[in-house]
């Protein structure tokens, strides 16, 4: 559907550019490649004073891992802001009607084509992507995993219950509400609250760094999951004639 | 040159492929192609600097880790701007 797609209305913007201009583009944009290579070869090997800062206060973020240390402790205004990032888009790209709220969130139904090989396959792979994300969130804490690891492996399986047809997701319902916002939520909760013991904004306490990375990790996998699932549920696009034929209603629940 | 240096390299290199398929290509979707090959470049060179040091820096890879997500998500947003591009010419051609 796709095929033909430009912003241009007119034909000579769809044409595309001139041979002239482009060859211009192409000599200008390789300039700014070799100008940027040499650059990058005269910088050499810099300083890296933040090594020895991770290093040496690994001890106090209550992780072992130093990539989670920096995520969730040392820039953990980082990941708020972009837990918040992926709500907006997920909310930009919504469902605009809010009448399929009373709905259930996940409804049942046999498809009209169905992939056995899919299904059967489904039923091994499923519970074992489960229990792998579950392992990489909590191995986050000393090895590489973590919440966007494990919530990315959830929309997978996720995405892979879509496309076997049986399951629908209405995002609209209060569970999938809930679930899109409590990353945001659980984050800017503990964050708020460490306030009281440490009087910093996220700053957590020694004693309960651990605990409370934990935590948000957690609703940040949650959320991140859900998301990512709604991004892959609001892009799939009917064909574009077959939705004039007035609004679907499927009652499942 | 090492082997981080080299990969910064085509880093940089992949930057400047996707900057030119963001500004000479017509097609939206492969503009928004072109941008992610960009994002890839600019994360290459981030984590191929990382490690040209004595010890990999870890910092850059939660920055990346982070720009990734970031990333999808605004891919996610373009490809929803084009589907509403796409429906609201489709009605101007049903008009």
């Amino acid at each position: 559907m796709f095929n033909d797609l430009t912003l241009g209305r007119n034909t000579q913007q769809k044409a595309g550019l001139p041979l002239g201009v482009l060859i211009m583009l192409v000599l200008a944009i390789a300039a700014a490649c070799l100008f940027l290579i040499k650059a990058l070869i005269d910088f050499g090997s810099a300083e890296q004073p933040l090594v020895t800062l991770v290093a040496s206060n690994l001890a106090q973020s209550g992780v072992d891992n130093p990539v989670t240390a920096v995520l969730l402790n040392f820039r953990s205004y980082d990941t708020l802001l972009e837990v918040a990032v992926l709500l907006i888009v997920a909310l930009a790209v919504m469902p605009a009607s809010t009448e399929q709220s009373k709905l259930r969130f996940i409804s049942v139904s046999v498809p009209t084509e169905r992939s056995f090989v899919l299904e059967a396959f489904l039923r091994w792979l499923l519970p074992a992507i489960v229990v792998t994300s579950g392992y990489l969130l909590w191995t986050g804490a000393a090895l590489p995993g973590g919440a966007f690891q494990a919530g990315a492996l959830l929309a997978g399986a996720g995405i892979l219950l879509l496309l076997a047809g049986h399951h629908s997701f209405n995002f609209n319902a209060p569970a999938a509400r809930l679930l899109l916002v409590v990353g945001l939520a659980v984050f800017l909760l503990v964050g708020a609250a460490v306030i009281l013991s440490s009087g910093i904004a996220l700053a957590y306490p020694q004693a309960w760094a651990g605990m409370l990375i934990l935590v948000i990790e957690v609703a940040a996998t949650l959320t991140i999951a859900a998301i990512l699932v709604l991004l892959f549920c609001a892009l799939q696009v009917e064909p574009p004639r077959a939705k004039y034929e007035g609004p679907k209603k499927e009652e499942h629940s | 040159m090492t082997q981080a240096m080299l990969y910064a390299v085509f880093g940089i290199v992949l930057f400047g492929v996707g900057l030119f398929g963001v500004l000479a290509i017509a097609h939206v979707m492969k503009k928004i192609l072109a941008i992610n090959i960009c994002g890839v470049g600019v994360f290459m060179v981030f984590i191929a600097n990382a490690s040209s040091g004595v010890a990999a820096d870890f910092v850059p890879h939660a920055m990346v880790l982070t720009g990734i997500v970031v990333a999808v998500a605004g891919t996610a947003m373009a490809l929803s701007l084009v589907v509403r591009i796409n429906a609201l010419e489709q009605q101007e051609e049903d008009a």
